[in-house]
Parts: structure tokens; C-alpha cells; sequence
């Protein structure tokens, strides 16, 4: 796969590794600076010596095309399932916007999620405009990157589409949402100095049996915490006979 | 038999694709060229070049496989001829006929 028409709009998704006995594995990125790099360059290709890996692009990220509206979390749930319809039930892995819609995905469609692993997920009230200062502020977000472009990139997301409105008019995910997953393998991941560290407990207090890690670093673990966070997710889906 | 020339070619035209030929003219492309610090790559147009690379070899080359061997220093810090090594080295290996594309990266 390369890239699909669907809903009207041009998805770009990557497709790693082969159909095994395992459930395959969805990988969602993070707002702004992230897109399917974010996972293929860390954890993405060591998952797929095990299982098919799918790496989609989010609207107005990566190579998908830029649309002028839907990056509220029900629209991205929807594309979501657009985009895994020809899947068979598979794990979610989740980085941070990517992180809330897996859940909200879990809660539409619960018999099409086996795990859910969420990194550094977005739980707490903070506000919208953090999200575009990583784009401004991170160094080495992505592992190899013309800055500039990824500049001009988010420069156009916050100015041409409704994202930023999207993002604040979304409430965070609350423990009454997780506590509905119950049942569900969780994993939550986070980062020792990320402003959604906090998330960890939102998610051992809905669900005590979720497994909660925290790693060194900051909001982009996935890279931060390459050689650490890889291991975590490839364990928890194989105990999640995911 | 694919010579080594020919790798680094068939590398330097797909990425003419992915970040466009005007982009390559101003610039040689050779085997100490990096993609990150030289060619400004972005992330996602590395993806998409290793995408090209995966259809055209199909399966005698395992791009993931290449990633998740190496560390991120390594991954910022490659080069071209870093990459066309590897597809040499895994062409040689595999002959011509185990090319079949829909396997390893569909």
C-alpha cells in the first residue's frame, strides 16, 4: 500500500512486514511534527519482524493530503476505520494525539482492537498551543528532516485548516472512556519530564490491571527512548497474545 | 548482473522523484552524500524513498529490516553509498529471480 482513496481524501499509509499468526499492528503518530516516519525510523520496523506493521499518515500529515477540516478525534476515528477495514482485528500503538484516538477507535469499534499501547498519551488538560510550539521548539524529532519544511508545514496546518479549533473544541480522554476498555491489554508509556506524565495515573486509576511504564525523557519517547520504548511495545504485544 | 554504478543510479533516480529533479541539479549526488545533513531530507520523503527502493527491489531487500538494525545516530548519519551498500550486498546474495515485489512490503 502506498497510498488510498478513501472518504474523499488521498491517505498515504505504509505497510511493513508480513501476515503472521500475530494480529497485525496500527501505529499512529502525534500532531504536527509527526507522520508515519515518526514510527518507521524507531519502533515500527523491529515490530514488523513479527507481525504486519501499518503506518498511516493523518490528514495534513506526512504525504496525505491536506484537508481544510476533520482533525477532531471523530473524524480521525472514522478515517481510521476506513483505513484498517481490510485488516483483521489488530493492536494499536498510539503516540500522543495518535494515543487519543486509539482510544476513542477502541470505544467505536470494540471487537476490532485485540491491545492498546499508548505513548505518552495526551490525558490532561493543557493548553492547544503547547502542541504547536514542539514543532517550533523540538530538536531531533524526527530522525533524519528538512527543518524547514517541517516548519512551513505546521505553519500551514495552523493557518489553513481547522485543526488548532479541532484540537481545543476535543476534550482529553477522561478516566470514565478508559474505564469503558476494561478488558482491553493496555499499555501506558511516559516520559519522566512530559507535561502528560500525569496520564499514567488517569489510566491506572480507570483501569488497575493496565500496565503503566515511565521512561526517561520528554513527550517524544518513541524517539528519546528508541532503545527502550521498542523492547516495552514488542513484549506487551506478545504477553497481549496480540 | 547489477553493478554497483547501477545501485547508486537507480538510488539517485528515485530520489529525483521523491524530492524532485530541479532539487538533485544543484547538487551531485555520490556515495558520501548524506540524506539528512547534505540532501535536507525530510523524514517523510526518506519513507517514501524507501518505499520506491522496496517496490523496485521487491523482496531480495528488506528496508525494515536495514532500519531496525541501526541506531538513530546511524540513521541520521547515513549515506548514500550506506544505503547502496546494503542493496548490493543483499542483491548479490539473491538472485535475479527471487524478485518478487508483494511479499515483504505490500
Amino acid at each position: 500500500m502506498a497510498y488510498v482513496r478513501a472518504r474523499g481524501v488521498r491517505f498515504h499509509v505504509v505497510d511493513l512486514g508480513r501476515d503472521t499468526g500475530r494480529s497485525p499492528v496500527v501505529m499512529l503518530h502525534g500532531l504536527f511534527t509527526g507522520s508515519a516516519a515518526s514510527w518507521f525510523f524507531t519502533a515500527a520496523p523491529a515490530l514488523a519482524r513479527t507481525r504486519r506493521v501499518r503506518l498511516p499518515d493523518w490528514r495534513g500529515h506526512g504525504l496525505t493530503e491536506r484537508t481544510p477540516t476533520g482533525y477532531d478525534t471523530a473524524t480521525m476515528v472514522d478515517d481510521l476505520a476506513a483505513l484498517t477495514a481490510d485488516l483483521p482485528p489488530f493492536a494499536i500503538a498510539g503516540h500522543s494525539y495518535g494515543a487519543t484516538v486509539a482510544v476513542r477507535f477502541a470505544r467505536a469499534h470494540p471487537g476490532r482492537v485485540t491491545a492498546l499501547a499508548l505513548v505518552d498519551p495526551p490525558f490532561v488538560q493543557i493548553d492547544a498551543r503547547w502542541y504547536a510550539a514542539q514543532g517550533e521548539n523540538a530538536q531531533g524529532e524526527d530522525a533524519v528532516r528538512g527543518e524547514d519544511a517541517v516548519r512551513s508545514r505546521i505553519a500551514d496546518l495552523l493557518a489553513r485548516t481547522s485543526l488548532r479549533d479541532d484540537l481545543a473544541a476535543d476534550p482529553p480522554v477522561t478516566a470514565a472512556e478508559l474505564a469503558e476498555l476494561a478488558g482491553l491489554p493496555m499499555l501506558a508509556v511516559v516520559g519522566s519530564g512530559s507535561p502528560f506524565r500525569p496520564a499514567a495515573d488517569l489510566v491506572g486509576r480507570a483501569l488497575p490491571a493496565a500496565r503503566r511504564h515511565v521512561l526517561a525523557g520528554g513527550h517524544d519517547l518513541h524517539i528519546t527512548a528508541r532503545a527502550r520504548l521498542t523492547p516495552l511495545l514488542g513484549a506487551f504485544l506478545e504477553e497481549s497474545h496480540a | 548482473m547489477t553493478s554497483g554504478n547501477d545501485v547508486l543510479d537507480e538510488v539517485v533516480a528515485m530520489l529525483a522523484e521523491v524530492v524532485g529533479e530541479d532539487f538533485l541539479l544543484e547538487q551531485t549526488v555520490g556515495p558520501d552524500t548524506t540524506f539528512n545533513a547534505d540532501l535536507a531530507l525530510e523524514s517523510i520523503e526518506f519513507v517514501a524513498l524507501a518505499e520506491r527502493l522496496q517496490r523496485h527491489y521487491g523482496a531480495r531487500i528488506e528496508f525494515a529490516a536495514f532500519i531496525a538494525g541501526l541506531n538513530l545516530d546511524q540513521i541520521m548519519a547515513m549515506t548514500v553509498g550506506d544505503l547502496t551498500s546494503y542493496i548490493e550486498g543483499r542483491l548479490a546474495a539473491s538472485p535475479e529471480d527471487a524478485a518478487d515485489t508483494s511479499a515483504a512490503f505490500a
